[in-house]
């Protein structure tokens, strides 16, 4: 039986790790893949780091250091396997899959999901039209090319003006795709102002406010989008249209907490849309492990160093967040971090609710 | 007296800093990095250039890369071409030089990823 499991080793899940250290506890990391840094492999952009380390670092570097800090620690890690369900009984049994030992399972007094997040897909926002090859999320078609080495196409145009589709505005750029333009349902930009400096007027590529997409066309692949502006209760304005020939559309329209595989746990979510599902729990008293969780989390979740010791620290700092919850800042990795580690911090040990809201 | 508006790319927050364009006097900037970068927008704006090259590992098929320093900004997609010569063999470790003194700049592309197989 381990102290403590972490599912997933990207920044939160190695954060997790190294915040919850204690020699006492046996703790294991599961990872699905075959490398640990999770979603920052593909991030290949630099900014960050700069208020962890006070250094510009790309995705990949700041995945290596955050790593590095778990050196020398005796924390065990599980590669290329993967979660598939989660019981909780009187401790936490998992079910987990990989390639050389098939199903097996193991339990945890603990266990802390970092299993980080999924992009909306189109589905989820309810895209009109046809439903041909070459719609796909800015994140996969990040991973395509960023990792596997493939351009998604050659004409593009993305919907959503969230960070990570202004990058891959650049990016697909840079690699000789023609971007033709980005549409924001907002009549303001949700990605950084710095990226859309450097990445789409930095080349030309317009950005289309306060507008979506109301038409798809395509056989097979992508043929054109049409996009209308809306109005202030986003209804599409007739006789806005504006056809645009792509064979590629990427969707920069939001994060979801990847969590669904362990809904047999019921936690308390954040009724925030778009963000994280937090559950957060008061413990009754203190022992080692669970001064090591609540560590982790009030660390993740205050970026701070400070050890909470007493209960009553913990509460006060609770109330505090619940009358002011932090803000789901996407562009540093510490605090997302913190935001998919929250998702789900679970404990074993009796707990009462704690009301987010 | 023009005055050209930007915004500063240097850190997240992303000052909207107005720049003379006879004295180069930067206002609006929160921090003195705000200053430095509005001069050199206007009299050689540069840009830091991230991308991917070929490499023989089995766990990946490209490895990530970037410029040591920023690089002139009419030069990015010159630079692109180049860099996109290099292939690289396992073991690389981040921070390994794979292209010397790229067109002329004096900046070097680097691995920004290790990769052992
Ligand atoms: C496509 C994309 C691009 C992003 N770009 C940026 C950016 O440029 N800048 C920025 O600040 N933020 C970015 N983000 C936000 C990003 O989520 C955070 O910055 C942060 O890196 C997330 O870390 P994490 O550890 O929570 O999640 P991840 O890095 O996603 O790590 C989760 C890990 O858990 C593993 N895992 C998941 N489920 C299981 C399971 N069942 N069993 C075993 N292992 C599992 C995954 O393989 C993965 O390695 C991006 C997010 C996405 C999706
Ligand atoms: S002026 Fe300073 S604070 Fe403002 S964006 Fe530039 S570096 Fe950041």
């Amino acid at each position: 039986m381990h102290d403590i499991i972490i599912i997933g080793g990207g920044a939160a899940g190695l954060s997790a790790a190294k915040e919850a250290y204690d020699p006492g506890l046996k703790i294991l990391i599961i990872e699905r893949e075959a490398q640990l840094g999770g979603i920052l492999r593909q991030c290949i952009h630099n900014g960050f780091g700069i208020h962890k380390y006070n250094l510009e670092l790309t995705g990949p570097e700041y995945a290596q250091k955050t790593h590095h800090l778990l050196e020398g620690l005796n924390i065990e890690v599980l590669m290329h396997s993967t979660v598939v369900d989660i019981i909780k009984d009187d401790h936490f049994e998992l079910t987990i899959m990989n390639p050389t030992d098939g199903e097996f399972k193991l339990t945890a007094k603990a266990i802390i999901i970092a299993s980080g997040c999924y992009e909306k897909t189109r589905s989820q926002i309810l895209l009109p039209g046809d439903r041909p090859a070459g719609i796909m999320s800015a994140g996969n078609a990040q991973r395509y090319l960023n990792l596997d080495g493939y351009m998604v196409g050659k004409k593009v145009f993305i919907l959503g003006s969230g960070d990570i589709g202004l990058i891959m505005a650049r990016r697909m750029t840079l690699e000789g795709a023609e971007v033709l333009g980005v549409a924001e349902l907002m009549p303001y930009s949700n990605g950084l102002t710095r990226n859309i400096a450097q990445c789409l007027d930095d080349f030309d590529i317009p950005l289309y406010l306060s507008h979506t997409i109301t038409d798809i066309v395509g056989k097979d692949r992508l043929e054109n989008i049409v996009i209308s502006e809306v109005d202030h209760a986003f209804n599409s304005i007739p006789g806005t249209e504006k056809t645009f020939e792509v064979d590629t559309l990427l969707l920069s329209v939001g994060l979801v907490p990847d969590i669904q595989m362990f809904e047999s746990l019921q936690f308390h979510t954040s009724p925030l849309p778009g963000r994280s599902s937090i559950s957060i729990f008061k413990p009754r008293s203190m022992d080692a492990l669970r001064a090591a969780m609540l560590y982790t989390f009030m660390t993740l979740l205050t970026g701070s160093v400070k050890k909470v010791k007493k209960p009553d620290d913990m509460q006060k700092c609770m109330l505090k967040m619940s009358s002011n919850p932090p803000p789901l800042n996407r562009w540093n990795p510490v605090k997302t971090s913190a935001m998919s580690c929250l998702n789900a911090l679970i404990m074993k040990i009796k707990m009462r609710p704690f009301s987010f809201h | 007296m023009s005055v050209k508006s930007m915004i500063c790319i240097v850190c997240p927050v992303g000052c909207h800093i107005d720049v003379d364009e006879q004295s180069l006097e930067v206002t609006g900037n929160r921090c003195p990095r705000g200053a430095v970068y509005g001069k050199k927008e206007l009299t050689d704006p540069r840009r830091m250039l991230t991308t991917t090259v070929i490499i023989n590992s089995h766990l990946q098929r490209r490895l990530p890369v970037k410029t040591t320093d920023d690089i002139p900004k009419g030069l990015l997609f010159k630079a692109m071409e180049e860099i996109n010569k290099i292939t690289v063999k396992v073991p690389v470790q981040s921070g390994d030089i794979l292209l010397k003194n790229l067109l002329n700049t004096g900046v070097d592309i680097v691995s920004t990823m290790s990769l052992e197989i």
